[in-house]
């Protein structure tokens, strides 16, 4: 049952992470579900073509950095609206995966490459648990050690500060969309490679979750951890519960993102209360 | 002491003009900082002070001419030169006082004890107690300063710029900060701080540079310059052109009924600074009361409090004797009171809507038909019957400064208010429409109008009002109709503070 909410937690975990990393840099990616749906389709498609594991979350991993760079050259270069360039990245994935696996398998429905189930698993346990876990840790120790870290967590609070101190705000956000990219990559790679097929919107709002959970864990590594396993623990629980509850199974598996929408409103009640110590400098 | 072989710093020429808005904050300056002197550059606010300093911090890039250090121009060698603090605070807020000094460009992991030992030696040296581990949003505004002065002296800045140190310190805190700086210059180091304040720059700076308007008015060593010689570099002689006695020729002030407008006792604070102190002064319907002063010494809170934005920490505001506390500007407006305030565009007018919607609070548009439609007519006709140049239809932020205040003050007197608050009328008005607006707010007057003048101008304190008083550092001091108090040189030091150095 862990290694089940693990599993399902992972590639929430990694998107999670990426988000995190461009959120504490001052800007909300909104195209993580774009970029998870991307790569899972790449993992997929390379996977099965190679059958090889390194290659296919190569190929995951370039398609999150190519949709980043997308989002790079819409908000940043085009300066345009980092919301709209967003939900225009996860617009258009989904169509782009459609006319890609129509020209190549000749359907637009699942796609089950041979011998790629269970590719990821290594032991017994998919190799995404691990990645995931380490990644978390090495983030912690990245924001908290290094002067990367720093340099990252101001530019989302006082870019000024950083101009004033030699440092471009604005290269740092495109590394940390480019970052997050990487990290929507693998969670694709995690999410598709783990169970060896790709069903068109197989992201299923992980991208979303992924977001919420960022807030949900106050924007620190451990909460943001700790929140995808919870939404993880919920999935699970809807899961089993289809068999036995009286319920259509159609409101039973709605329900993690029920809860999502009533832990984000718990956060905000709990946020407002605080709102005196949290707006910016204390005036006495 | 102006050895050549000792200059640390060298302007050329510089100017910079601000694309958005076409301020124009520093106008061909040139000057020479030296090695281990104290250099205060003072004048008004808005003069371009603080512009010039984020220009030496390497914080910009001046639109025209050079900064020279170390014979390079280069932005990278003016940061790793110059330790700023400044003004507004610039902390990151969720990071600790620790981590906001070293944030910098370097790369890799760092070491938190070494440098916590590093930094904490720093402030043993100077005697800067400050807890590293604070996050810096919890920080006061004088605690603030000291993380970035910490800053400064542990990256060994070799020039330092202050900008406004004494603003948010008490009398003590300014005292140890000047002995800091005065240990720090015979330590062999520069400080270029900003004051507009003469008596603390008399005390400690070596030269004085006085910034009016973007141009530097002179420089000198202070041996050179009197309190008096400073108070009028910074606020200008010119006289202008077409001024009217207009104060003179009245008669008595009924002073004996009800005041309009009184303020009793009224104080402010803001972190922790004394920005106000204990404000009286009662207007009477038909007088014009004019507040001078530097708009950082109190004037801004003044004009906050009273249009309701800001609430005083103690005092009341009565109108028509009443106490109307706590003022909000809704109060303000059922009470009929009218408010022209500093910002136009901000407070003044919605830029991005029409005229005309701009106007409608004026008059409401019962009828029937098309209710856009008659506005837009009506609002044509007060627009050329108050001879602005502009369409109802058109959006404000297209017109020029000069009509939007226009607007903006037909829009306020229409309705015969009983008390007006003004605040910098005349701000980029050329000379004739400055006039007619001295003409209007004479006329509201004679109408039996109470008007508040809140004014930086000198020359419109004096033509216009008929008391006078100024704010210096919070107070309020009423200036006598004398030939001796009422010129503007008197009040100009009286503003300044020269009086006390």
């Amino acid at each position: 049952m862990i290694l089940a909410i693990f599993g399902s937690a992972t590639p929430l975990i990694l998107a999670a992470l990426g988000g995190l990393l461009t959120e504490r840099a001052g800007i909300l990616n909104i195209a993580l579900e774009g970029m998870i749906l991307g790569s899972a389709f790449a993992a997929v498609i390379v996977g099965g073509m190679t059958g090889s594991l390194a290659l296919a979350v190569l190929a995951a991993i370039g398609a999150g950095v190519l949709a980043a760079l997308l989002f790079n050259l819409g908000t940043f270069t085009l300066k345009g609206n980092p919301f709209i360039t967003g939900l225009g990245i996860n617009v258009l994935v989904p169509a782009l995966t459609v006319s890609i696996s129509q020209s190549l398998y000749g359907n637009q429905g699942i796609i089950r490459p041979d011998g790629l189930s269970g590719i990821s698993r290594i032991g017994g346990m998919d190799i995404f648990i691990p990645l995931a876990l380490l990644l978390a840790v090495l983030l912690q120790i990245i924001f908290f050690r290094t002067r990367k870290g720093l340099i990252i967590r101001s530019c989302g609070e006082q870019e000024d500060l950083l101009r004033a101190r030699g440092i471009n705000p604005v290269s740092i956000k495109k590394e940390m969309v480019i970052y997050s990219g990487l990290f929507s990559g693998l969670a694709g790679a995690a999410l598709s490679l783990g169970l060896g097929v790709y069903v068109p919107g197989m992201s299923a709002g992980k991208g979303w979750i992924a977001l919420v959970a960022i807030y949900l864990g106050y924007r620190k590594v451990p909460g943001v951890v700790a929140a995808c396993l919870l939404f993880s623990l919920a999935e699970w629980g809807a899961n089993r519960a289809q068999g036995f509850l009286g319920v259509p199974p159609t409101l039973i598996l709605s329900f993690p993102y029920f809860m999502t929408m009533a832990a984000l409103w718990l956060f905000s009640v709990k946020k407002r209360k605080k709102v005196d110590c949290s707006g910016g400098f204390r005036v006495n | 002491m102006s050895d050549n072989s000792k200059i640390v710093l060298e302007l050329k020429n510089v100017t910079q003009i601000f694309a958005e808005s076409g301020v124009r904050a520093c106008h061909d300056i040139s000057m020479q900082v030296q090695g281990s002197e104290i250099l205060a550059v003072m004048g008004e606010n808005g003069a371009g002070k603080s512009t010039l300093m984020f220009l030496i911090s390497g914080f910009m890039e001046p639109g025209r001419g050079e900064i020279l250090c170390r014979g390079g121009k280069n932005p990278a060698d003016l940061r790793a030169l110059v330790g700023m603090v400044h003004q507004k605070p610039l902390l990151a807020g969720d990071l600790s006082v620790l981590e906001n000094i070293i944030l910098g460009p370097e790369k890799g992991l760092f070491r938190k004890d070494v440098l916590k030992e590093e930094i904490a030696a720093v402030q043993e040296r100077y005697n800067l107690p400050l807890d590293l581990h604070l996050k810096a949003k919890q920080l006061t505004a004088p605690q603030i300063q000291r993380c970035e002065l910490i800053r400064a002296l542990w990256k060994n800045k070799e020039l330092l710029i202050l900008d406004e140190p004494t603003a948010s310190l008490s009398t003590t805190q300014s005292e140890e900060l000047f002995e800091l700086l005065l240990r720090l210059k015979g330590e062999g180091k520069t400080v270029i701080f900003i004051s507009h304040k003469i008596h603390e720059v008399m005390k400690v700076a070596d030269r004085i540079a006085v910034i009016r308007r973007g141009e530097l008015q002179g420089i000198d060593a202070k041996g050179n310059l009197s309190p008096r010689e400073i108070s009028r570099l910074m606020i200008g002689e010119d006289t202008l052109p077409g001024e009217e006695p207009a104060a003179e020729k009245r008669g008595e002030i009924d002073r004996t009924g009800v005041p309009v407008l009184e303020l009793s006792n009224l104080g402010y604070s803001e972190t922790g600074t004394r920005r106000l102190d204990s404000i009286n002064l009662s207007l009477y319907p038909g007088e014009i009361l004019g507040m001078g002063g530097i708009r950082e010494n109190g004037l801004t809170h003044v004009e906050d409090i009273l249009c309701g934005l800001e609430q005083p920490d103690t005092g009341f505001i009565l109108l028509n004797g009443k106490n109307r506390m706590p003022l909000t500007p809704l109060k303000l407006r059922r009470s009929g009171i009218s408010y022209i305030p500093a910002d136009r565009l901000k407070r003044g007018a919605a830029p991005e809507s029409t005229l005309a919607e701009n106007l409608s609070v004026l008059k409401r548009q019962a009828g029937f038909g098309s209710y856009r439609k008659r506005l837009f007519s009506w609002a044509g006709q007060f627009i050329s019957d108050h001879a602005i140049k502009g369409e109802a239809k058109q959006k404000v932020k297209t017109l020029s400064g000069g009509n939007i205040q226009k607007m903006i003050v037909a829009r306020e007197l229409e309705n015969n208010p009983p008390l007006l608050i003004v605040s910098e009328p005349s701000w980029g008005l050329d000379f004739k429409s400055r006039d007619r607006l001295h003409s209007q707010l004479v006329q509201a007057r004679e109408e039996g109008i109470a008007i508040l003048l809140l004014t930086t101008d000198l020359d419109e304190l004096l033509s216009l009002s008929d008391r006078i008083c100024v704010l210096t550092e919070g107070r309020l001091t009423e200036i006598e109709r004398t030939e001796e108090q009422w010129n503007r040189y008197y009040i100009g030091e009286k503003m300044t503070g020269a009086d006390r150095a």
